[in-house]
């Protein structure tokens, strides 16, 4: 009976509603118990940020581990080698956690010289992506998708010191462009978004959410 | 007319493969054979630059590095090049991050290209930095916007003490330093969205002026809070970090990695007239 | 900064060369076991950083607070280790508390700046027109600025059907909104080409045809 209440939704719309009205009100107006209470809970946030990491790595241990006992064909090696380096530099950095800095070399070794490029190399390969894409894909196949390209071969002519080189006109578009020409653009994406996280919060703390709130809250 | 119409599905049509190996290839051509063509400073490089200008060793700055390692190419020069120019200032700066685990390889490389960045301990001469008094570096700092949120209310609430251990009560930087109103100017340097974090929660709720130094992509989006008076200037990524290299008078990275952006611009440019050209061939001899 | 002279350095540099490649192989190739193992290790690191580092910061910020005196700071944990029953079927619904806390509290925090910053704050900024010596250029900025913004919104309006007199500053909001991401496109393709640029010059320089920086 208790357990039940405590998985009640009306609970869970009580502490997002309290926890934002809270928040909201200490902004607003100048109580310092309230916003005293608030930095508090913004602290508590923070310190529940420092926790997430490991859900993350709970979440792909189960699926790994998974891998590895039903033996996946062309997988279930790999999930090895990734426990391997997820645990052997994190248990050879323990000792030193509580220095200022961990100067082991099984965890900066790894952390130089094969996260830190492998790291920029998958967060490059973007690049590659967008240039066959404007071979194949953007095609201005109405006037709309005209307007789209030429606004984007302009503003890449003007951000490349050779489009001013090409035409000496290409970097008054391109600030124009830059500085006045999008600002419609983002300015109304800014506030339309805006407007709904605002509506979107609404909904949360007053129960119209209900897939968000009923989440997990019957005990999965 | 059948043949040049295949010709043009062939181009259209062409393995990609080969289209990412044009692309590799050409873009190690200017590191290797270097132009060097002159570049124009957009008004929001000057905004910032005057901005910097009118601070003092009585102003402190806030420099957050919100990149990882993987973005160096498009934030790393940028965020050198205001260092430098606080540095020639001698603003008092705080470095931190917010979100981003491996921002401490960062700051190293940040130390390695600015040597008047002395590290804890080491001597400092005339006209550098000495840590602590100085600048000072809180290393990274786990969470989103409540987390820049907190930092504004109040820094101690977050940070017990610096990245090296010291007790923030015992660093002379922060003696007078309490929260986002103690703050002259948050320069933010990000791949995500923490530029908007600094406006809404920064600048909104204490008035410290905020600037976005980070990617191109950012830079357009923040234009919005520019035009509105919100942001007191940008730099649009490794452009607006050559352009900052040469209001300062120190070229560096950036200046040498405009080459390779010639080329890829130039690249994509001619892959849409390509593609485009494809198309209208191809519908003009009826869709072959 | 010299090439590394440390052979662990060295190594490293080498190392880190041969993965990109690994990475790229997938690419410019086709996917590869290489790849594979690429991608795993990669992975794997970044639960080690990542772990690393969060346990440093429960500790420098959590930990030692607690046992210098301040108990409050035991919420914070309480409420972080219910967070990580949610893997746990049978007791995930204890990890809704920190989950609707987090939620609650970021609504709040993002909801009071977007208030003033992103709704507020843009309107004026759209709606405020030049001072007193603007020039026609000034002028037609404010009007594309102010008339741009709110043809937009009303393209984004979707409770009025887009029809009759409707039909056309709609059509003319989707123009201006399509010039902006045009602009947007543009901004993107600099960073993501700056990104692959950079990883073409470390190889570059890992294979000493560049120097080092």
């Amino acid at each position: 009976m208790g357990m039940s209440v405590l998985r009640r939704p009306e609970v869970f719309m009580f502490i997002s509603g309290l926890v934002m009205g809270l928040t909201l009100f200490g902004y607003f107006f100048n109580v310092p118990p309230v916003i005293d209470t608030v930095n508090w809970l913004q602290t508590f946030a923070v310190h529940i940020s420092y926790f997430a990491t490991w859900l993350g790595f709970l979440t792909a241990a189960r699926i790994h581990i998974t891998n590895i006992q039903r033996k996946t064909p062309g997988i279930w090696y790999f999930s090895i080698i990734m426990f391997i380096f997820a645990l052997v530099p994190f248990f050879a950095a323990l000792p030193e956690i509580t220095k200022p800095s961990v100067t082991t070399m099984i965890y900066t070794w790894p952390f130089n010289w094969v996260y830190t490029p492998l790291g920029a190399a998958l967060y490059a390969t973007t690049g590659f992506y967008i240039f066959s894409a404007a071979y194949r894909a953007f095609r201005a196949r109405s006037f709309e998708a005209a307007v789209l390209l030429i606004a984007g071969c302009l503003v890449m002519l003007g951000n490349a010191p050779i489009g001013e080189l090409i035409w000496s006109q290409i970097p008054t578009i391109n600030e124009w462009l830059q500085l006045t020409g999008q600002t419609p653009a983002m300015r109304a994406l800014n506030i339309t978004a805006a407007l709904g996280v605002v509506y979107f919060g609404l909904r949360v703390v007053l129960g119209a959410e209900k897939r968000v709130i009923t989440l997990g809250a019957g005990g999965g | 007319m059948g043949e040049s119409q295949s010709i043009w599905v062939k181009l259209g049509a062409v393995d990609k493969r080969i289209l990412y190996w044009i692309l590799f290839i050409s873009l190690a051509i200017p590191y290797i054979r270097p132009i060097g063509l002159p570049v124009s400073i957009a008004e929001t490089s000057y905004a910032l630059y005057n901005f910097i200008e009118k601070l003092g060793p009585n102003d402190v700055v806030v420099m957050a590095i919100e990149f990882g390692v993987s973005a160096w190419s498009e934030c790393l020069p940028g965020f050198v090049a205001v260092s430098k120019h606080l540095v020639m200032r001698g603003v008092k700066i705080i470095y931190w991050c917010v979100g981003y685990t491996d921002c401490d390889l960062t700051m190293e490389a940040v130390m390695a290209r600015i040597p008047q960045l002395k590290g804890p301990g080491q001597p400092a001469g005339p006209g550098d930095y000495k840590y602590g008094v100085d600048w000072v570096y809180m290393g990274y700092i786990a969470g989103g916007e409540t987390t820049v949120a907190q930092l504004a209310d109040d820094i101690r609430q977050v940070l017990r003490a610096d990245k090296y251990g010291t007790p923030i009560d015992q660093i002379p930087l922060f003696q007078n330093v309490r929260n986002a109103k103690d703050i002259k100017i948050v320069i933010d340097s990000t791949t995500g969205d923490y530029g908007d974090y600094y406006v809404r929660q920064w600048r909104i709720r204490y008035g410290t002026a905020v600037a976005e130094i980070g990617i191109a992509m950012n830079y357009s989006t923040f234009m919005a809070y520019y035009q509105a008076g919100l942001a007191v200037g940008a730099l649009k990524g490794i452009r607006g970090a050559a352009e900052y290299e040469k209001l300062i008078g120190q070229l560096g990275e950036a200046t040498t990695s405009l080459d390779a952006l010639n080329v890829s611009h130039l690249l994509v440019i001619i892959a849409i007239i390509m593609a485009n050209l494809s198309y209208v061939m191809t519908r003009r001899r009826g869709g072959g | 900064m010299p090439y590394p002279t440390n052979p662990a350095d060295i190594i490293g540099a080498w190392v880190g060369a041969f993965l990109t490649l690994a990475i790229y192989s997938y690419i410019l190739y086709k996917e590869t076991r290489v790849y594979r193992l690429a991608e795993y290790i990669y992975v794997g690191i970044a639960f080690a950083v990542s772990l690393t580092i969060s346990v440093q910061q429960i500790w420098n910020q959590i930990i030692v607070r607690i046992l210098g005196g301040q108990y409050i700071y035991i919420i914070g944990v309480i409420l972080g280790l219910m967070l990580l029953t949610l893997p746990f079927k049978s007791i995930r619904w204890i990890s809704r508390y920190p989950v609707i806390f987090l939620m609650g509290l970021g609504f709040g925090v993002t909801i009071r700046g977007a208030l003033t910053a992103n709704i507020v704050g843009q309107i004026r900024g759209s709606i405020t027109p030049p001072g007193a010596t603007a020039t026609m250029l000034d002028w037609f900025n404010f009007a594309w600025i102010c008339l741009g913004t709110l043809l937009i919104i009303s393209y984004f309006t979707f409770t009025v059907e887009h029809t009759g007199w409707y039909y056309y500053p709609t059509k003319l909001g989707r123009y201006i909104l399509l010039l902006g991401l045009g602009a947007y496109y543009g901004n993107t393709v600099q960073f993501r080409m700056t990104m692959l640029a950079g990883r073409v010059q470390y190889l570059l320089q890992v294979f000493k045809i560049i120097p080092w920086p």
